[in-house]
C-alpha cells in the first residue's frame, strides 16, 4: 500500500464516487419499480457497488470493502429475485451508499468511521438466506478455488469484470522473489479470485478473475504486466459455464461507466480526460487577462489603423471571444449534477413527513460555471427542502382542498437575458401572508403601519427578512436558524436575484437569476474627478441624465439628504465623488449640476435602489474581475479590480458597500414617502399648499384652501331671496344658504354698493352652501405660517402674510359648524 | 562567513537597502490609479502585465512626507509568497512573513547592489531620526554614509 502512487488512491476516489452518484437515481428507480425493474439497473447498481468493493479491497480500506461486499451480497439476493426491493430494504442500501461516500470523503481516516450500524442492518436483511448465499461479511475474503463448496466459483465470477491469465515463470516470478506459488496465490487472492491453476512447462498458469485492470494487478502482486493477459471464454475449459445469473453479474464491460475500461488495450476511444481545476482557473486567468490585452489593442488601433491592421485586428478580436468563450466553456458543469440530488432529498423527506411529492425536473442539462454551480448546492437545497416541509400539504389536506394527494415540485433552469433562470414551483398551500406579517409584527422587524401599506407581493418578500421562520415549530427538516435571508444573501452574493410569488392554496414560485460566470463580467465604466470606476451591470438598474434646468426641481432634499424623484418613487441621492473623498473641492457640487446638468446611474442594494451622481459616464466593458488586494480590504465601497481597456487598473464599485460606508439609511425615506402619498391634507398644514385669495371687505384679504372648495359662482346680489334670517340663492334648482363672512367673525362688511358678488361653494357644505366674497383676488402656492391670536373669532384659522398683505384664514369646517352646516361629529 | 546582498535606494537623501532575494524588478511604471479610502500609505494600483500591484508610498510608510514624483522615481516590485523560493520563507529572520498579493515600493532614487557579510551588519538604533525602529532589520556603516536595512515585514504588514 504504501508503496502505491497517491494518484492511483486519489483515482479510485474519484472513480468510486462518480460509481455512488450514478447508483443513486438507480436505487430510486428500483424502488419505484420494485420487481419490474429492468434487470439492467439492478446490474448497473451491482456493478458499481462491486467495483468499490475490489478496488478497495485491492488498497486495503477494510472498512469500505466489508460494507461494499455486504451490500453486493444483498443486491445479489435482490437480482436472483429472492429478496423484493421493499422501501425498508431500499432504505438500508441507501444509507449504506451514504456511508461509502463518507468513508470515501476522508478515505484515510475511513478505518475510523464506525459501520457497525449499517452492516448490522444489512445482515438482519440477509440471515434469513445466509445459508444459501451470504458470505459472513466479517470473512469477506473469497474462499480459495480449492474449497469445495458449489458456489465458490460463481462468486470468483462475480469477484470482477474481468477474467486473466496469468503465466507465472517459476524461476523469474517465484525463486527470483524468494516465494513460493502458494504464496503468490495468497497474495493473488486479496486482490481477486483464483479460478484455476494449471502446470504447465516451466511454470504455472492462473486464472483468476478481478475488479482490477492487469497494470495494478501486476503491481499488487509484482508480476510482469506483460505475463497478464485477458483471458477469453473459450480459453477457460477449466472454468465451469456460466450460469445465468453469472451473465447477469459479468455483463460485457462496454456498457459500464465511461471510466471503467473494457481491457488496458482497448482505452484510447474514451472521449473525456481528466483535467486539474487548477489547471482550468490557470487557463482562465490567462483568458481574462488576453481580453484585456485586446481591449488595450482595439482602443490603440482605433486611432490609427491602417487597413491591414484594422483586419489583423478584427481577427484576433474575434479569435480572443472565441476562445474565451470556449475556455468559460470547461468550467462549465450542468446544473444537473446539482439537481441529481434533489430525488433523493424529496425522497427521504416525503417520507419522514408522510407526504407524497412528486418531483419534476426540465433543463438539467443548462450549464452554470462550477464555481456559481457549487454555491448554489446550498441555497437551492434549503429551498427544495422548504417546499416539502412548508409548501406541500399532507395527503389529507390535499384531498379536501381538491387537489391530487401527491404534491408536486417543478424544478427548472433555462437561459433568459444571458442570464440563467432556475424556477421552483410548487402546487403547495402557498405563503400565508397573515400569518406571515403576525410574525413579522410579533418579531419587532417591522410596525404595523408598514406591515399596513404592504402590497401582497411586498408581503410575500418579507419572508426574505432576516431572524424569521414561519414553521410553527421547529422541524428537523427546515427551520434551523438558517432562513431564506441567507439563502437570499447567498444568491445575492454571486451577483444573482431572488423573486417570490404565491398564491394562498395554489403553491409558491420561487425565481432564481444568476449570471453565468463570475470572472468576466460586462460593467458601466463612470467617472468621477478623473478617476474611472467599474459597475457590475447586475447591479445596475438604469440610467438617468437629469438635465441642467430640471436639476433643481428634481433632486429634492428632505433633511440633509438628497432624493431623487423617479416615476412617483424618491431615491436616496449619492454623488460619486464625495462618498470617495475625491472632489476637488472648489465648487460645490449642487453649483456644477445646475449648470451642466448631470447623469445619475440607479444601483440596487439588496431589495432597495439608490442614485448615485457620477461626472461621465463610459461604454460597458467586459472586465475581468480580480480580487482586491489585502491592503484594500477595509475599502467597503470596492469589490475588486479590474483592468480597463486603457490598461490602467480601476476599482469595481460595490452599491451594498457603499450603502454600508454612507450609512444610507431607506427607512426614513420610505416613512417620507408613505406621508405624502397617504394623509395629504393634514400636512398642508406645515407645508406648500394652493390657497384662493379673496375679499369681502374691500380692503381685507382673506384665504381658503383651494383643494377644500368645489365651486366658484358669480351671482347678482339682486337674486338673493331673504327667507326669515337666512339668505337663499336660487342655485341649479335649489336653494343654496349664503354665508357673510362678518356675520361669523370680526371683520369688514361686505360693500353695500357692489351688484355683482362671488359664491365660494366649499366640499364640507355639500352643496348647501356658499360663502359670499366681494373679489376673487388670485390663488397662490405658498407655505405659510399662520400665527394665532388672543381672542380671534373661532372660525379664523390664522393670520399671515401673502405678498405683504396681511391675511386671515378661514377655518371652513369651525365656520360651518358655527353656521349650523356641520354637525359635530362632521367636524372630528 | 555568509554574505547577504541588498538592493539599495534613496529615500530622501538617505541611504536603505532590502534584501534582494524578495526584489522581483525595478521599473519606472508609474501610471497608478489612487484608490479613495485606503491608508495614505497606498499610492495607487498599477496594471503591471495584466497583474494588479499595490504600489506602497515607501516614505509616507516609514513616516516621512508623501512621495513626489520625479524623473528618479521608481518602483520597486516584491516577489509574492508563490514567487519566492521556498527557503526564504523558512529562513528565520522573515518567519510569520507573508507577501500574498503584488507590491510595489516606490523609491526616489534607485542605488548599487551591495553584497556585505553578516559581521558587518549592526543591530538597528530605536530609532533613526523619524522613522520606527519597527521597521528596520540593521544598519551597515558605509566608507561615506549608512546603509539601512528596512524591515519588509513590518513594512507590508498592515497597521492595526
Amino acid at each position: 500500500m504504501s508503496g502505491l502512487d497517491e494518484n492511483l488512491l486519489q483515482e479510485f476516489v474519484e472513480e468510486s464516487r462518480e460509481h455512488l452518484s450514478a447508483i443513486e437515481p438507480d436505487l430510486l428507480i428500483l424502488e419505484q419499480q420494485g420487481e419490474q425493474t429492468d434487470a439492467e439497473v439492478i446490474n448497473r447498481i451491482f456493478r458499481a457497488i462491486h467495483s468499490i468493493k475490489g478496488a478497495s479491497g485491492f488498497f486495503g480500506f477494510e472498512k469500505l470493502k466489508t460494507l461494499s461486499h455486504s451490500m453486493e451480497n444483498l443486491l445479489m439476493l435482490v437480482r436472483d429475485k429472492q429478496l423484493s426491493p421493499v422501501p425498508q430494504l431500499m432504505d438500508v442500501l441507501l444509507r449504506g451508499v451514504d456511508k461509502l461516500g463518507a468513508l470515501l470523503a476522508d478515505i484515510h481516516a475511513s478505518e475510523e468511521v464506525p459501520i457497525e450500524e449499517e452492516l448490522a442492518d444489512l445482515s438482519a436483511l440477509l440471515s434469513p438466506q445466509s445459508a444459501k448465499t451470504e458470505e459472513s461479511p466479517a470473512n469477506d475474503t473469497p474462499p480459495p478455488a480449492a474449497a469445495p463448496a458449489p458456489e465458490a466459483p460463481k462468486s470468483a465470477k462475480t469477484a470482477g469484470p474481468y477474467t486473466f491469465r496469468l503465466t507465472v515463470d517459476a524461476e523469474k516470478d517465484l525463486q527470483a522473489q524468494n516465494r513460493t506459488l502458494d504464496e503468490l496465490l495468497e497474495q493473488l487472492k486479496t486482490i481477486a479470485t483464483v479460478i484455476d491453476t494449471q502446470n504447465s512447462n516451466g511454470g504455472h498458469t492462473i486464472i483468476f478473475s478481478s475488479v482490477l485492470e492487469a497494470d495494478l494487478v501486476s503491481i499488487a502482486v509484482s508480476v510482469p504486466e506483460a505475463s497478464i493477459v485477458l483471458h477469453t471464454k473459450e480459453e477457460n475449459t477449466a472454468a465451469p459455464k456460466p450460469t445465468e445469473a453469472e451473465k447477469l453479474a459479468t455483463p460485457p464491460p462496454v456498457e459500464g461507466t465511461k471510466t471503467q475500461k473494457q481491457s488496458p488495450k482497448a482505452t484510447s476511444e474514451s472521449e473525456s480526460i481528466r483535467v486539474r481545476i487548477e489547471l482550468l482557473n490557470k487557463l482562465m486567468a490567462l483568458a481574462g487577462e488576453l481580453v484585456l490585452s485586446r481591449n488595450q489593442l482595439l482602443r490603440t488601433v482605433e486611432q490609427e489603423a491602417t487597413p491591414e491592421l484594422a483586419a489583423i485586428v478584427q481577427s484576433i478580436d474575434h479569435i480572443t471571444s472565441n476562445l474565451q468563450e470556449h475556455i468559460m466553456q470547461t468550467r462549465m458543469q450542468p446544473i444537473g449534477n446539482i439537481f441529481g440530488k434533489f430525488p433523493r432529498i424529496i425522497r427521504d423527506m416525503a417520507k419522514q413527513l408522510g407526504k407524497e411529492i412528486n418531483l419534476v425536473v426540465e433543463g438539467d442539462d443548462v450549464e452554470l460555471d462550477k464555481s456559481i454551480l457549487e454555491s448554489l448546492t446550498d441555497p437551492l437545497t434549503h429551498l427544495i427542502r422548504n417546499c416539502c416541509d412548508h409548501g406541500i400539504e399532507p395527503p389529507e389536506e390535499r384531498k379536501q382542498a381538491g387537489k391530487a394527494s401527491a404534491g408536486t415540485i417543478l424544478l427548472q433552469a433555462f437561459h433568459q437575458d444571458g442570464q440563467i433562470n432556475i424556477c421552483i414551483t410548487d402546487d403547495g398551500r402557498g405563503i400565508n401572508t397573515e400569518k406571515l406579517a403576525n410574525k413579522v409584527l410579533q418579531k419587532g422587524l417591522l410596525t404595523e403601519a408598514e406591515v399596513k401599506a404592504m402590497s401582497h407581493q411586498e408581503l410575500a418578500n418579507l419572508i426574505f427578512l432576516p431572524g424569521l421562520s414561519t414553521a410553527e415549530k421547529i422541524s428537523d427538516i427546515s427551520g434551523r436558524g438558517v432562513g431564506m435571508d441567507v439563502v437570499k444573501t447567498n444568491i445575492t452574493k454571486l451577483g444573482g436575484q431572488i423573486h417570490i410569488e404565491t398564491a394562498p392554496g395554489e403553491g409558491t414560485s420561487l425565481l432564481l437569476r444568476l449570471p453565468l460566470t463570475l470572472a468576466i463580467i460586462p460593467s458601466l465604466i463612470v467617472g468621477a474627478a478623473e478617476q474611472r470606476f467599474a459597475i457590475p451591470q447586475a447591479n445596475l438598474v438604469e440610467l438617468v441624465y437629469i438635465p441642467a434646468e430640471q436639476v433643481a426641481s428634481r433632486i429634492e432634499h428632505v433633511g440633509n439628504a438628497s432624493v431623487l424623484r423617479l416615476r412617483g418613487q424618491l431615491l436616496p441621492v449619492l454623488t460619486l465623488s464625495e462618498v470617495l473623498a475625491i472632489q476637488p473641492t472648489t465648487a460645490t457640487s449642487q453649483d456644477v449640476l445646475q449648470e451642466a446638468g448631470c447623469s445619475i446611474v440607479v444601483l440596487r442594494s439588496g431589495n432597495n435602489s439608490f442614485a448615485l451622481i457620477v461626472d461621465q459616464l463610459f461604454d460597458i466593458e467586459e472586465i475581468v474581475v480580480k480580487s482586491l488586494p489585502g491592503f484594500l480590504k477595509h475599502c467597503k465601497c470596492f469589490s475588486g479590480v479590474t483592468i480597463m481597456g486603457d490598461g490602467r487598473a480601476a476599482l469595481i464599485l460595490d452599491p451594498s458597500g457603499i450603502v454600508e460606508y454612507t450609512e444610507l439609511s431607506f427607512q426614513n425615506l420610505e416613512s417620507e414617502q408613505k406621508k405624502e402619498a397617504g394623509i395629504k391634507h393634514k400636512t398642508t398644514k406645515t407645508n406648500t399648499q394652493t390657497l384662493l385669495l379673496f375679499n369681502n371687505h374691500p380692503q381685507e384679504t382673506f384665504a381658503v384652501p383651494l383643494a377644500d372648495i368645489t365651486r366658484l359662482e358669480r351671482f347678482r346680489i339682486a337674486d338673493i331671496h331673504r327667507i326669515g334670517n337666512g339668505e337663499f340663492l336660487n342655485y341649479e334648482n335649489h336653494g343654496l344658504s349664503l354665508i357673510r363672512l362678518e356675520d361669523y367673525m370680526a371683520v369688514g362688511s361686505f360693500p353695500t354698493d357692489q351688484e355683482e358678488a362671488y359664491l365660494i361653494i366649499p366640499k364640507l357644505g355639500k352643496g348647501q352652501v356658499g360663502l359670499i366674497a366681494s373679489k376673487i383676488l388670485d390663488t397662490v402656492d405658498t407655505a405659510v405660517e399662520w400665527e394665532q391670536k388672543e381672542n380671534q373669532s373661532p372660525s379664523i384659522g390664522g393670520w399671515g402674510i401673502i405678498d405683504n398683505h396681511l391675511t386671515v384664514k378661514v377655518d371652513l369646517h369651525e365656520l360651518l359648524h358655527q353656521a349650523g352646516f356641520l354637525h359635530q361629529e362632521d367636524v372630528a | 562567513m555568509s554574505l547577504q546582498t541588498f538592493a539599495t535606494f534613496k529615500l530622501n537623501d538617505q541611504l536603505f537597502g532590502l534584501d534582494i532575494r524578495f526584489i522581483r524588478e525595478i521599473n519606472k511604471q508609474l501610471d497608478l490609479s489612487p484608490v479613495p479610502h485606503a491608508p495614505d500609505y497606498i499610492f495607487g494600483l498599477l496594471n503591471l502585465r495584466g497583474q494588479i500591484v499595490t504600489v506602497l508610498d515607501l516614505k509616507r510608510r516609514l513616516g516621512f512626507e508623501k512621495t513626489c514624483i520625479t524623473p528618479q522615481t521608481h518602483n520597486v516590485i516584491i516577489k509574492t509568497d508563490q514567487e519566492l523560493p521556498p527557503s526564504i520563507l523558512q529562513d528565520t529572520a522573515y518567519s510569520g512573513l507573508s507577501i500574498p498579493d503584488k507590491v510595489g515600493l516606490l523609491v526616489d532614487q534607485i542605488g548599487d547592489i551591495l553584497t556585505v557579510s553578516h559581521d558587518e551588519i549592526a543591530q538597528p538604533p530605536a530609532n533613526t531620526g523619524k522613522i520606527d525602529g519597527q521597521y528596520l532589520a540593521g544598519v551597515v556603516p558605509l566608507e561615506n554614509e549608512l546603509l539601512t536595512i528596512l524591515s519588509l515585514n513590518a513594512i507590508l504588514t498592515e497597521n492595526p
